[in-house]
């Protein structure tokens, strides 16, 4: 039995290829990736060196060395240290053998309207606007300051594997400070309820999680909160 | 393991650190990489699977979250070459929920004015693409489940039907069944958009 053509090849109409280009083409946002490594404890480097900052490296390049780069890079590698991801490691001591695939294969979306546009034509699709430059530099700028965000939420969780649970309570004093509308907000919360905990301040960890659960118990942080509660 | 990987295992103290500290953190390192490759590689790709299998889209983000922060409980149990095909299942799940939780809010929020799309939208001003994400939604919206899951994996994420067969469990010849109406049920909700012109791609 072979598998029938993609739709995409037999389109009937400019409105469904459309439609299936718009299915093919949906991707992340920087937000979503910079929370995710948040979550997982995976911040600062990985955000740097897989691109997932990537309007923003020029930026940063210029601004600085390459010995403070491969510095960041390699402490957010090896020293960051998730808060909860700890406790399910403890559930799953257990070792494995890592293989991490050389060149997996990438998604099949991206190449779609590229593929398409030569048959297509110009007269069939408009062409997508240029960004304009202020945009392009104003992403750049909000990326940084997410880089900047992960760096320092690194740095507290540093803090924190090492036991410097004060240092880590001063660190997020800072972040609150330099970040008071930060998009990494809750995790810094989470931490914070982490840290409180971790320097015997139970009563005021288990407050402040009450709290966070209040305003945001739909969050996907919640499950984590609940556990300072007890 | 690098010099700052072992240096962290190194005790305060000056002695040397023990084997079981040392595999610990390697096994620590390791999970770390394992983890950070699988976000870097898939994270578009579950994104993609979540929104087009009915997540609404101010809710991809935790969602996104959710099938990694899964994904991470489980790491232990994914056999290494399988991460896309558990982040698959993961994803399609967390999305089935996504789904129920909306039509329950929309249960209580009954008279809640549901999005509106204008049906006569020529294709030109469809090239705008988040109206046209707006319209497949209602299209996706509106198909069968088991039948929507199918057409996406199979047109939007290009995997074959054997590949499909084996993420949903169901045998080969359900899915041709499942895609086969699925298509039909997909084209005929575009036509009845009423923006269709037919022959207007030249293919």
């Amino acid at each position: 039995m072979n598998d029938p053509r993609r739709l995409r090849d037999e389109a009937d109409s400019t409105v469904e290829l459309l439609l299936l280009e718009a299915g093919a083409t949906y991707r992340s946002s920087d937000n979503a990736r910079a929370k995710t490594l948040a979550a997982l404890g995976l911040a600062g480097s990985a955000a740097v060196s897989a691109g997932v900052l990537s309007v923003a490296t020029s930026t940063l390049l210029g601004k600085a060395s390459w010995t403070k780069l491969l510095l960041f890079s390699g402490l957010g590698a090896t020293v960051a240290a998730p808060v909860g991801y700890v406790a399910w490691r403890q559930t799953h001591p257990q070792a494995i053998a890592v293989t991490v695939p050389a060149a997996a294969p990438r998604p099949p979306a991206a190449r779609v309207i590229a593929a398409r546009e030569p048959v297509l034509g110009a007269e069939n699709l408009a062409p997508a606007p240029a960004a304009p430059a202020p945009k392009v530099e104003s992403r750049a700028t909000s990326a940084s300051v997410l880089a900047a965000e992960l760096g320092a939420l690194d740095v507290v969780r540093a803090r924190l594997s090492n036991g410097d649970t004060s240092g880590a309570l001063a660190k997020l004093d800072d972040y609150s400070r330099t970040y008071p509308r930060g998009r990494l907000v809750l995790e810094a919360e989470v931490l914070r309820i982490d840290a409180l905990s971790r320097a015997g301040q139970r009563d005021q960890a288990k407050k402040r999680a009450e709290a966070f659960l209040r305003r945001h118990p739909n969050s996907v942080l919640a499950t984590r909160v609940r556990g300072y509660l007890d | 393991m690098s010099g700052v990987a072992v240096a962290q295992v190194l005790p305060s103290e000056g002695r040397a650190p023990l084997e079981s500290e040392i595999k610990s953190t390697v096994r620590a390192t390791d999970r770390d990489a394992r983890l950070r490759w699988m976000v870097d590689e898939y994270i578009d790709f579950v994104a993609r699977v979540l929104r087009n299998a009915g997540t609404p889209a101010a809710e991809v983000d935790d969602d996104v979250q959710r099938t990694f922060i899964a994904a991470a409980r489980r790491l232990d149990d994914v056999r290494p070459g399988a991460e896309r095909s558990f982040l698959l299942q993961t994803a399609l799940y967390v999305a089935a929920h996504a789904r129920r939780t909306l039509a329950r809010r929309r249960e209580v929020a009954a008279d809640e004015a549901p999005e509106q799309v204008d049906p006569a939208l020529t294709p030109e001003q469809l090239t705008d693409q988040k109206r046209a994400r707006v319209m497949l939604d209602r299209v996706l919206s509106e198909m069968d489940g088991d039948l929507r899951t199918v057409f996406v994996l199979y047109e939007f994420e290009e995997l074959s039907m054997a590949e499909i067969a084996d993420a949903l469990s169901i045998p080969r010849g359900t899915v041709a069944s499942r895609l086969r109406r699925a298509r039909g049920d997909f084209r005929d909700k575009v036509r009845a958009l009423g923006a269709t012109k037919k022959g207007d791609v030249s293919l």
